[in-house]
């Protein structure tokens, strides 16, 4: 029998559609740490490495993620791991989710395109506080949809791990377990609201117990800098005198307090008001100057609600609608300091490279990487096609946790809308299943 | 657990062992050059390796890709070798014992040009011995890769290529073996693109110093005629600037006072053959009694790094691991001479055994160690990485075959 070319392509294509599952997920996982491989890593990643390294844990970040760094990188030394297990958690909670509604083989290959959809792979490929808890959240659902018990039980102790990942991860965490989590079913509804209730309450006290017993050392997290700052730029005019009175000894600039405040806001970076080449503000060493500062906050919002709602809104607005730079491809980000801090370093091969000009194409001449454009489908999808437990706890989470950044009031970073894209892009994929799916 | 599991687990704790990959200078420096955009492709290295790693590169950067393809193509290799002889469980235990076998873990951890050959060698013979014709084919171009390794490697597959040729016309291997060394040549040659004669000045260098201390007394007068054109840096009293072990030439040479050196070796040999044989008999001796080595080291300093984008530190599992081939690297464990002799006793027993791969391995790993004589000229451990890799698989294969009468090698068409 002659064979040409059209045959061998078509055999081929056939010979890749009938992999067994296991295989296509393999695929997959390989494919997503050529991307990554050995991991890129930000400040905040290598700032957690060298914590997890020398013990000495705080809670500026997550302290959970660092001891989890700290026995991976016992046996592998470097982010290599961490890349691993976000991957293993994610993948594997993917295929599980949606293999309660796909046959096996197709459930692998829309798990492995959820996970190489740019928009989703990109933070997950760095060791992020953001991407461990999108991993965590995913996985703990795969668990809390299962009949059994224990595994549900399974999938509210990776809600826990999750929601210490974040300080504002219960936000996606409580309507997870709302929708999802049932002790028993059949059981009457306020009796199941009683459980959701306590469940909720025990997986968020777990997560600040777990905080609380693995930091060493404790760090103030205020927003009393950013809203100070957002509440001058948006306010009326107050005059140097009034704010010398209100800060105090807090104050670094004398002259034209409020022109400064605001110059610092519209540049962001938080980091900027109290710890840039001109700060507005110090950085408080004693108590007294805390609460000086304490003080300031509270005279200033309430005496001007309207600006700190304006502010908070301006942050939260540049969160959705994120500028550029969502994908990170740094192996450390202060190749001067870095690499010694954590005897680390790394290079991109030729496809790492030619992935990342891909990708940053994609950022800057499509809408893929733009929060809005997920928040608009998820508040659209959720209003007028979903109708079941897993999508209704989907897209709430999500959405949650997007607002529950309105009060934190965060400089924007695209990682922060991670999670909501990753329910979006999951619940969407599982409605759309439903919808087409063939009657068996 | 099945065998393909437990290949698979031993290659992780190997991995483990050595992730991402050791490296010493040489391998730091061919890295810089794989990893850089048109790079300079000297013959100070391997070329072919530094080719093979700017591939491999392209996907994976740094060490790690190159040490997933060495560690791999020796147990898969082994393993593949070892099931036509066994079960595969057996088949599987073994290969994984022999690549965490500790003379063995030391050097295949290490990114180096012998690492390389011994997992071309291994998966070339496997690629000879199989029934399938594409892969008898791969194992040819295994051994072609192998070969560009080092100088003088083309003897160590001579005997694999003529006692497993696994065609019906026995003289075409004589042939192919002929094209496999002027294959790996040419690889060489095209993938150089800046030939500097470097290696053969070591070479030269090393001979002629050599050459002349154990040689009897040569007047300056011929010296000087003989090294007219080299940077020699004496003009009387040569020979006793040789015997006293000075440096006798300039480092800084130019490429036609190297030329000079390297025909003035050569006149140096056909004039004193005996001086030169005393001086590679040495040589031999030095390459089996090397000075103990392990190859632990990432990179040498925090420049070396930065040079090769390349850092990493040992995990706890790693150092716990390496503990264990440190205490014996101390030990005749890690000594070549007792795998050069374990292959010299072993040779006649698997020729009366009629054990034909394993008297192809043995034979392939004395020829090497043999052609270290000739080209060697700094002895390191890993330099007889082949012929301990050959004598360890050789050995497993004899007792398995004593362990088991019945599974004589068997070779379909042959």
């Amino acid at each position: 029998m002659a064979y040409n070319s059209r045959d061998v392509i078509r055999e081929q294509l056939r010979a890749i559609r009938d992999l067994a599952p296991r295989h296509v997920l393999l695929l997959g996982f390989a494919l997503f740490v050529l991307y990554a491989f050995p991991g890129y890593m930000s400040t905040d990643s290598v700032v957690q490495l060298a914590e997890a390294r020398s013990g000495q844990l705080s809670d500026a970040h997550p302290p959970i993620m660092a001891k989890e760094w700290s026995v991976l990188d016992a046996i592998v030394s470097g982010p290599l791991l961490m890349i691993v297990l976000q991957c293993l958690l994610f993948l594997g909670g993917t295929y599980v989710i949606l293999r309660a509604r796909l046959a096996p083989r197709p459930a692998a290959w829309t798990a492995i395109a959820i996970l190489l959809f740019p928009p989703v792979l990109t933070p997950l490929g760095v060791v992020w506080k953001d991407s461990q808890m999108a991993a965590y959240l995913v996985a703990g659902t795969a668990a809390m949809i299962q009949p059994q018990l224990r595994l549900r039980l399974v999938g509210l102790g990776l809600y826990v791990v999750a929601c210490a990942l974040r300080h504002n991860a219960f936000a996606a965490v409580v309507p997870l377990v709302f929708f999802l989590f049932e002790w028993r079913p059949g059981v009457v509804w306020w009796k199941r609201v009683v459980v959701l209730l306590g469940a909720a309450v025990l997986t968020v006290g777990l997560t600040f117990a777990v905080t609380r017993v693995l930091t060493v050392r404790h760090v103030k997290l205020t927003p009393v800098f950013t809203d100070i700052a957002g509440v001058l730029a948006f306010g009326h005019d107050r005059s140097d005198a009034e704010l010398e009175q209100l800060l105090g000894d807090t104050l670094v600039v004398h002259h034209d307090i409020q022109a400064h405040a605001k110059q610092l806001w519209f540049l962001r970076g938080s980091w900027r008001i109290a710890a840039g080449e001109q700060p507005l503000l110090v950085y408080p060493k004693s108590e007294a100057q805390w609460d000086t500062l304490d003080r300031a906050w509270k005279a200033l919002v309430f005496d001007e609600p309207g600006a700190y709602l304006a502010s908070h809104w301006s942050r939260f607005d540049d969160l959705i609608a994120t500028p550029r730079a969502e994908v990170w491809t740094f192996f450390v980000e202060v190749p001067a300091t870095h690499p010694q801090m954590v005897t680390h370093l790394a290079g991109p091969s030729r496809l790492q490279f030619k992935v990342a000009a891909a990708l940053d194409w994609l950022d800057e001449n499509t809408p893929l990487f733009e929060p809005r454009l997920y928040l608009l489908v998820a508040l659209l999808l959720l209003a007028v096609a979903c109708r079941d437990r897993l999508t209704g706890g989907l897209f709430a989470s999500g959405l949650a946790y997007q607002a529950s950044f309105f009060p934190v009031g965060v400089d924007p970073d695209y990682r922060y809308s991670h999670w909501m894209i990753v329910t979006v892009v999951l619940a969407s994929v599982i409605l759309f299943i439903e919808r087409f799916r063939k009657p068996t | 657990m099945t065998p393909r599991r437990i290949v698979v687990g031993g290659w992780i704790v190997f991995l483990l062992y050595a992730w991402p990959g050791y490296l010493e200078t040489d391998g730091a420096e061919q890295l810089a050059v794989a990893a850089s955009r048109g790079g300079r492709f000297d013959d100070w290295h391997a070329v072919v390796m530094t080719e093979i790693w700017r591939m491999v590169g392209r996907v994976v950067a740094g060490p790690a890709g190159m040490l997933v393809l060495q560690s791999g193509l020796l147990v898969w290799g082994t393993f593949a070798i070892l099931r036509r002889v066994t079960g595969e469980r057996t088949a599987a235990w073994c290969a994984v014992g022999s690549l965490l076998f500790p003379p063995l873990i030391n050097t295949t951890g290490l990114v180096s040009a012998e690492a390389q050959l011994a997992g071309f060698f291994v998966a070339g013979i496997a690629g000879l011995l199989s029934s399938r014709r594409p892969y008898r084919w791969l194992g040819l171009g295994a051994l072609v890769l192998g070969v560009g390794m080092r100088d003088g490697v083309a003897l160590a597959a001579l005997p694999i290529v003529l006692g497993l040729w696994p065609w019906r016309r026995r003289p075409l291997a004589l042939v192919a073996w002929v094209a496999i060394a002027l294959a790996a040549f040419g690889l060489e040659r095209a993938c150089t693109n800046k030939h500097t004669l470097q290696p053969e000045e070591r070479l030269a260098h090393n001979d002629i110093a050599n050459i002349l201390r154990n040689a009897p007394p040569i007047t300056d007068a011929h010296l000087r005629d003989v090294l007219a054109g080299t940077p020699l840096r004496f003009d009387s009293d040569i020979q006793q600037h040789a015997v006293d072990r000075e440096r006798l030439f300039d480092a800084n040479s130019t490429t036609p006072e190297r030329a000079a050196m390297i025909a003035a070796r050569r006149r140096l040999i056909r004039e004193e053959p005996a001086a030169w044989l005393v001086h590679r008999a040495r040589r031999l001796h030095a390459e089996l009694e090397p000075p103990p080595a392990l190859y632990t080291s990432f990179v040498s300093s925090e420049a070396e790094a930065r040079a090769i984008n390349h850092w990493s530190r040992h995990s706890l599992v790693q150092r716990a691991l390496i503990a264990p081939v440190r205490w014996l690297s101390g030990t005749v464990l890690f000594r070549p001479y007792l795998y050069a002799i374990l292959a010299l006793v072993l040779l006649p027993l698997a020729i009366a055994w009629r054990q034909r791969v394993a008297i192809v391995v043995l034979a392939s790993g004395l020829l090497y160690e043999l052609s270290l004589a000739v080209v060697s000229t700094r002895p390191a451990y890993r330099d007889s990485h082949w012929m301990i890799v050959a004598t360890v698989l050789a050995t497993v294969l004899l007792v398995i075959h004593r362990a088991r009468p019945e599974s004589i090698d068997e070779k379909p068409g042959v």
